[in-house]
């Protein structure tokens, strides 16, 4: 049934270039207490290597009629162009002016053991953390600390490495 | 990041072309044991789309994702075995 229902689009990578889609979604009334206003969701997609090109093919299970908002990151060496587009109908409107987003200390030749720290999902803000190298998210590992009787965070990263984070907020 | 779905169902729909959304962009870093925000920028995702440049487009194709209904249909086999098994219990 899903294969009927959803859509698919195809966008070609050229050679260093890594991008990854999120659909950003409208969390119902009955999880705003909870839960942030906007969430965002990671495409599924498959992929072609076409010589020093990969062509991406983007699935969306849930096509709307007011249309499907989107965030588009594509990953470089040192950077990361950030744009916008949106599902409708049989097409895929991407924005002409993207965002660029530049890291400076992404390759870091200090120090290069990975370490733990402290890193504690906010479940009111939807913050998506991603390695730029790997374009993998940042899961934090949970527990609880009987000391503040609450839920913490721990995630490895490279110390000196800047990852890239975003969220989606309305007005 | 907050997982999508409660207890297998999905807490929002996509947001559309009615819905005023802002994407915030920053980088961040390990400072001591923490994790810290470093410069941080903002844009309107509608303004943005409406630009009076307009807009690039690509074609979607009707079609889902072939591996989800394969991941599904194996649910749903395993399902119908299951319950196959039971009315074999109780009979």
């Amino acid at each position: 049934m899903d294969m009927l229902q959803g859509k698919h689009f195809s966008i070609t990578d050229p050679k260093g270039v890594n991008t990854v889609i999120y659909q950003i979604n409208k969390t119902e009334k009955e999880f705003l207490k909870e839960y942030p206003k906007y969430t965002v969701e990671r495409l599924d997609f498959i992929e072609e290597i076409r010589g020093e090109t990969t062509r991406k093919t983007f699935y969306i299970d849930e096509p709307q009629q007011e249309g499907n908002q989107l965030a588009i990151l594509s990953f470089g060496k040192d950077n990361v162009i950030i744009n916008v587009g949106m599902l409708i109908d049989d097409e895929v409107r991407i924005s002409k002016k993207p965002t660029p987003f530049k890291f400076n200390t992404l390759y870091s030749e200090e120090e290069k053991e990975f370490k733990e720290i402290n890193y504690t999902p906010n479940m009111r803000r939807d913050i998506c953390v991603i390695d730029p190298e790997t374009t993998e998210e940042l899961k934090p590992r949970l527990y609880f600390d009987e000391k503040d009787n609450k839920v913490k965070g721990k995630c490895k990263l490279k110390p000196y490495k800047s990852y890239f984070a975003f969220e989606v907020r309305g007005d | 990041m907050v997982n999508d779905t409660v207890k297998g169902k999905k807490i929002g729909k996509s947001a559309g072309k009615n819905n005023r959304t802002f994407l915030n962009m920053m980088a961040v870093q390990q400072e001591g044991k923490e994790l810290t925000e470093k410069g941080t920028h903002t844009r309107d995702v509608m303004e943005l789309l409406n630009q009076p440049e307009g807009y690039l487009s690509i074609k979607a194709y009707v079609g889902g994702n072939p591996n989800k209904a394969k991941q599904e249909e194996k649910v749903n086999n395993v399902k119908a075995k299951e319950k196959e098994r039971e009315e074999d219990i109780t009979h």
